[in-house]
């Protein structure tokens, strides 16, 4: 039997050691482990898709491997409550969507949620999509004038969207207000598909629809888009207008970053943001975006905290106007 | 657009390649015993399989995926004969009167049927896709909120009809109904018996709460009867083609359960699983053979099975004419056709009308080829039988936990598993039925929601349901099937009254 006064004095040195060593490398050294990514969307699904893509390319810049774990529920609200909690080491990131974290602050969907602007560091930004309007390709008018002027003479046309909770429902909202007219959503949960199918149904007048959602609907002559909200075309779609084109400075769209818990030191944030950087940049990531019509949009941390701050006022105002501040 | 002939010939070349015929082969494999194994799904055969499919050509990718969901549906069956669990949703109503027959020791009978109208059912429903794809999905597309509600609460009166005791079975509904209403609701996102889980916002998945029900509460119990009361049943394994003439006999059922899940299929956000209850419920209520439903007669097998596979052709009708999911596997699907650069609706039939029908082809080679690998398998399926509980139990058990995990990647879910399975052991106890239960789960949330969006949709007037021929045929017929036994009651009373 070894001596146990040995034993401990030699796993002293090795902890004293260890400790040395990582006060000495940690910081140029990170990471040293693998580095888990949270993704708060069931396999499969578009956040799912876009999370995978940019862990694969990320690995390759910090040679460390980036391990995605599906956390679904709630809409990403059950990876961002074990994002704020999780050790601020850079160890732990997560896919995060802006839109639906200021709509879970602001309206509650769930007693816990996690303040955008104080329980997160972000990282970067890697896609955004344009939310946009399709009509039923019978309908009487083919832009976005021509759609306002109808609904200004039909007060309270119904819409549809995906319910308070989601994105696509604060889009119409939006659009009331800078558009000044009135609607009533109709929620149709789950998938656009079945907002444009009521379109297409003569169920409902509009969609809220990305270009991509809509092209196959559209080119059957069921479904048109008059409009993205969007600051550019969609290059895969270059058919469909921009609100902005059609005179009304409308900009809108479910955006996708990443984030890190609060507390994380600036040299590891400045470390995984450059290697989401490089990954947004990777040819296999662009072919991606090119490949599915999503749109490829790239924020730094300090530009995605300023846009954090406009999506925060901006929800927070629209939350309340619909007196739906809870 | 395709005619019919064209449907089925001009993708031949894509598909007569020994790889896309190999894949095929696969696909019904894969499909067939993921979707036997209690707790894998259809859904999740097809959603596991897409990752291997990401550097395929998309012919290749759909040689594996829609056999696999043709193979699944089928293979759900074996589930529920062999081991009251179903293997798939839409082969609830299929233990109903399957699993009687299995501890009868005519599980190849039971087999054999559930492999007939399975093939008729879904070989119809592939010709119908061919012939009609594009005309049914204008159609279905004229169906809106109302229609959907009628449709959804014609299958909640199906509950009354599945049950030996009436009061167990709308007693159980009622359960099921309430925990469809977890999770926020629908039009004003207000959290409802959520318990501050952030987890529960979007409500308890559909697949671990019935692998609960079904399946751990089976573990549960053979656990109690301590693994070894339950003699395994010798089963007869001979009657097999017997029992496809069987289904052949029964003619009138194949083809009323092939419609009924074929039109319900159509529609989209439906399915096969909807489409069998419904079917079941019909035959019920009009089959010659009604009493003896759900004590193992070959007509409940033939009416839930041919509906579900007919729903599944059914079911692809939206999705490959307008890109709309018909179920949760269409769903999986139309992500799986995005993923090679497709958009699934209208526009494919103009622009890839080869892969279209290429499609038609793998669907159809499908359902042929589940039957032959069902049957081929069949003594080695049978095998698993006789294998002691004691070694079959902890191999079910790893399955209902990977499987309530593997839907969305979810450690969440195996606790939702769990509860569920204990839910469905206590149930079991004081003899309350699950089907009904995981019925009124999966249809609250169909009847909540269109009838919240009908009513918006018609400013709060609920005249709406009235006014529409099809609803409100519908609400008629609910109305009938729920009064028939007071009519019916009340003239025998009448006559005996007469005859006094």
């Amino acid at each position: 039997m070894k001596h146990p006064f040995k034993t401990v004095v030699r796993a002293a040195m090795i902890a004293a050691f260890a400790g040395t060593l990582a006060a000495s490398g940690a910081q140029a050294a990170f990471p040293e482990k693998p580095v888990t990514m949270l993704i708060g969307f069931g396999a499969g699904g578009g956040t799912d898709t876009v999370a995978r893509k940019i862990a694969i390319e990320m690995e390759k810049a910090l040679g460390q491997p980036v391990v995605p774990v599906n956390k679904p529920g709630g809409g990403g609200l059950v990876s961002w409550k074990e994002l704020a909690a999780a050790e601020p080491d850079g160890y732990t990131i997560a896919i995060f969507l802006p839109l639906n974290a200021a709509i879970q602050k602001y309206l509650k969907t769930s007693k816990a949620w996690v303040d955008p602007l104080k329980d997160i560091r972000f990282l970067g930004m890697v896609n955004a999509d344009a939310w946009g309007v399709a009509v039923n390709a019978k309908a009487p008018y083919d832009d976005v004038d021509g759609f306002v002027n109808w609904l200004k003479a039909n007060p309270g046309a119904k819409v549809s969207d995906g319910g308070p909770a989601t994105a696509y429902h604060w889009a119409w909202e939006a659009f009331m207000d800078k558009l000044g007219v009135e609607l009533t959503t109709v929620t149709y949960k789950g998938a656009t598909a079945g907002g444009l199918k009521a379109v297409a149904g003569e169920e409902v007048v509009a969609a809220g629809a990305g270009a991509p959602e809509a092209d196959s609907m559209s080119r059957a002559g069921l479904v048109k888009m008059i409009g993205i909200a969007a600051e550019e075309r969609n290059p895969a779609y270059p058919d469909v207008p921009t609100f902005k084109e059609q005179g009304f400075d409308f900009v809108f769209g479910p955006v996708r970053g990443f984030a890190a818990p609060a507390g994380t030191p600036d040299e590891v944030v400045k470390v995984l943001a450059d290697a989401i950087k490089a990954a947004y940049e990777s040819d296999s990531y662009q072919e991606h975006l090119k490949k599915s019509g999503q749109g490829g949009w790239y924020l730094s941390p300090s530009e995605g905290d300023a846009y954090l701050q406009k999506v925060d006022a901006e929800f927070r105002a629209l939350i309340e106007k619909a007196g739906m501040l809870r | 657009m395709l005619d019919f002939t064209e449907a089925l010939t001009i993708g031949l070349p894509l598909v007569l390649t020994p790889s896309v015929l190999a894949l095929v082969f696969l696909g019904s494999l894969i499909g067939l015993v993921v979707g036997a194994l209690p707790g894998l799904t259809s859904a999740m055969a097809v959603a596991i399989m897409i990752p291997l499919t990401y550097t395929l050509t998309p012919q290749e990718a759909f040689a594996i995926l829609l056999p696999a969901y043709a193979a699944g549906t089928f293979g759900g069956s074996i589930g529920a004969i062999l081991l009251n669990i179903p293997g798939t949703g839409a082969a609830i109503m299929t233990t109903l009167d399957g699993y009687p027959m299995r501890l009868r020791g005519e599980a190849g009978r039971a087999i054999g049927l559930a492999a007939m109208s399975s093939l008729f059912g879904g070989l119809v429903s592939a010709l119908f896709l061919v012939a009609a794809a594009p005309i049914a999905a204008r159609w279905a597309i004229r169906l809106g909120a109302h229609e959907y509600f009628a449709v959804a609460l014609f299958g909640l009166a199906v509950i009354a009809y599945i049950s030996p005791s009436i009061l167990k079975g709308l007693l159980a509904g009622a359960l099921g109904l309430l925990i469809a209403c977890v999770g926020n609701d629908p039009a004003g996102a207000y959290p409802r018996f959520t318990f501050d889980q952030p987890a529960m916002i979007g409500g308890l998945s559909f697949v671990p709460v019935m692998i609960g029900l079904f399946g751990l509460a089976e573990v549960f119990s053979a656990v109690e009867r301590r693994m070894t009361t339950q003699e395994p049943v010798r089963q007869e394994i001979t009657g097999v083609i017997k029992s496809f003439r069987e289904a052949a006999t029964k003619l009138t059922v194949l083809i009323r359960s092939t419609f009924l899940g074929l039109l319900i299929g159509v529609m989209p956000a439906s399915g096969p699983t909807i489409g069998s209850v419904v079917s079941y419920g019909m035959e019920k209520r009009v089959g010659r053979n009604r009493e003896a439903l759900g004590t193992g007669a070959p007509e409940g097998i033939v009416a839930s099975e041919a509906a579900n596979n007919s729903g599944t052709g059914g079911a692809l009708v939206p999705m490959i004419a307008l890109g709309i999911p018909g179920d949760a596997v269409t769903a999986v699907l139309i992500g799986a056709l995005l993923i090679h650069g497709l958009q699934p609706g209208p526009a494919l039939f103009i622009e890839r009308p080869d892969l279209v029908s290429s499609l038609f082809i793998m669907f159809i080679l499908g359902n042929i080829l589940f039957v032959i690998i069902g049957l081929t398998g069949l003594r080695f399926i049978l095998r698993l039988l006789e294998t002691p509980q004691r070694y079959l139990m902890p191999v079910v058990l790893a399955f209902c936990i990977i499987g309530a995990y593997a839907a969305q990647n979810s450690v969440f879910d195996i606790g939702v598993l769990i509860v569920f399975g204990v839910v469905g052991y206590v149930m079991r106890k004081i003899a309350l039925p699950v089907a009904p239960m995981v019925l009124g789960f999966i249809l609250g949330p169909l009847v909540e929601d269109n009838l919240r969006r009908a009513l918006i949709l018609d400013d709060g007037n609920p005249l709406g349901f009235l006014t529409r021929p099809l609803s409100a045929s519908l609400l008629v017929a609910i109305v009938v099937l729920l009064l028939s036994p007071l009519l019916t009651r009340w003239f025998l009373g009448r006559k005996m009254k007469l005859e006094e």
